[in-house]
């Protein structure tokens, strides 16, 4: 394939990527790779090194967004930026390390625990609101976020197991060239009890940050490619402003089911060449 | 200036980085389709990128050789410094809140990302 019908094969698949990234709040990541390596036949750690690339424009664009709207937790994305930015650096050091099929297999089990997650219905949107945590309280976490009554009070539970795992999302960033906003989401909306959206902000800022940390790793590594990066990059910007422009006016929850199945199927065929290999 | 005013400053300028690196991204872009369109390369195989594309120093001699995999290189690391630019930004900020703690966090996120970009 010559260079031009992969820019345009690879930018087409990362502008629909792009679309199910912003309408299914799932990230362009974890789609990108799987397109490129199943689809493209690209090589996972060009694959992953261009992902990430995309990741990161895509978290920069959608946190100016965000910090508009003043639902994302500054504090808390900073504490988060030191452990993050940890794991991806040990992450990227181990995807030089990993064969891909254990990259791919890794990438699999990862894609399902995204679906499972996504299928669990999230209960209190709002956060808890109960007795506030000392440390949380202490280190200025409590804050507001608004709400179509005004401003309403959020608190920040669970500090310290919720810190230790979001090193899992920067392990996952490194290795796979992923936001981890998947992981991210839940951790913050789960097991520190906060509101959904605040999460979804926060982890918006933090996805950019820990996407820095692993690009340091695959730069010096050379797994970005400029011929690849700038097809995803490109048509993954572009996919995910149309997506976000569709939420409002497209009936997304079909879309949204769509594309959960396409992402079990591509988690299967994941997990299966990461065995057979 | 307040808080507020800062803010906003800093998202329209990060916005304008973010549109710069894409500007720049698809310019290399067009150049090298006019340039390799047609060849055939191979990407299924990792041959790790030559070792003048590698690391930031990399970046910048492909750009003074006016190699359009350069500009491309280079509009991918201005997108990179973005998010380092906003830690940058939010160690101001605490410094100005007087929050020690989240002072000495984000300073430490920037010794980690320095590290791994340069490191």
């Amino acid at each position: 394939m010559d260079n031009l019908s992969f820019t345009f094969l690879v930018g087409l698949g990362a502008y629909f990527a792009g679309i199910i990234g912003a309408l299914s709040g799932m990230g362009g990541g974890i789609i990108i790779v799987p397109l490129l390596v199943v689809i493209a036949g690209v090589e996972i750690h060009y694959a992953i090194g261009a992902s990430l690339m995309a990741v990161i424009a895509t978290s920069v664009a959608s946190s100016i967004v965000y910090s508009r709207d003043g639902y994302c937790s500054e504090r808390l994305a900073t504490l988060f930026f030191t452990i993050t930015t940890l794991g991806a650096v040990i992450g990227g050091n181990l995807a030089a390390v990993f064969p891909a099929h254990i990259l791919s297999f890794i990438l699999g089990v990862v894609l399902l625990i995204t679906v499972v997650m996504s299928l669990i219905p999230h209960k209190n949107v709002e956060g808890v609101v109960i007795q506030p945590h000392d440390l949380a309280t202490k280190l200025n976490l409590n804050g507001n976020f608004p709400t179509e009554k005004g401003d309403k009070n959020y608190q920040v539970h669970g500090l310290i197991p919720g810190y230790l795992c979001m090193v899992f999302a920067g392990l996952f960033s490194g290795l796979l060239g992923i936001g981890s906003g998947s992981l991210q989401v839940p951790i913050m909306d789960r097991i520190m009890r906060m509101p959904f959206k605040v999460a979804a902000a926060t982890s918006a800022l933090v996805i950019g940050v820990t996407g820095v940390a692993s690009a340091g790793v695959y730069m010096n590594y050379g797994y970005i490619d400029p011929a690849v990066a700038m097809p995803v990059v490109l048509g993954n910007l572009a996919g995910a402003f149309t997506g976000s422009y569709m939420i409002e006016r497209v009936a997304t929850v079909l879309l949204k089911k769509l594309f959960l199945l396409l992402i079990t199927i591509i988690a299967f065929h994941m997990l299966y060449s990461g065995i057979v290999e | 200036m307040t808080r507020k005013q800062l803010d906003n400053f800093f998202d329209v300028l990060l916005g304008f980085l973010v549109i710069v690196s894409g500007i720049i991204i698809l310019i290399g872009g067009v150049i090298f389709l006019l340039h390799h369109g047609l060849e055939n390369p191979d990407y299924e195989i990792f041959h790790g990128v030559p070792r003048d594309l590698k690391g930031i120093e990399g970046v910048w001699l492909l750009l003074q050789q006016g190699y359009s995999e350069g500009i491309i290189q280079f509009g991918i690391f201005l997108l990179i410094t973005i998010p380092f630019i906003r830690v940058v930004f939010f160690v101001l900020f605490y410094v100005i809140q007087k929050e020690y703690f989240y002072v000495l966090a984000s300073l430490l996120t920037l010794l980690i990302l320095t590290y791994s970009l340069f490191g």
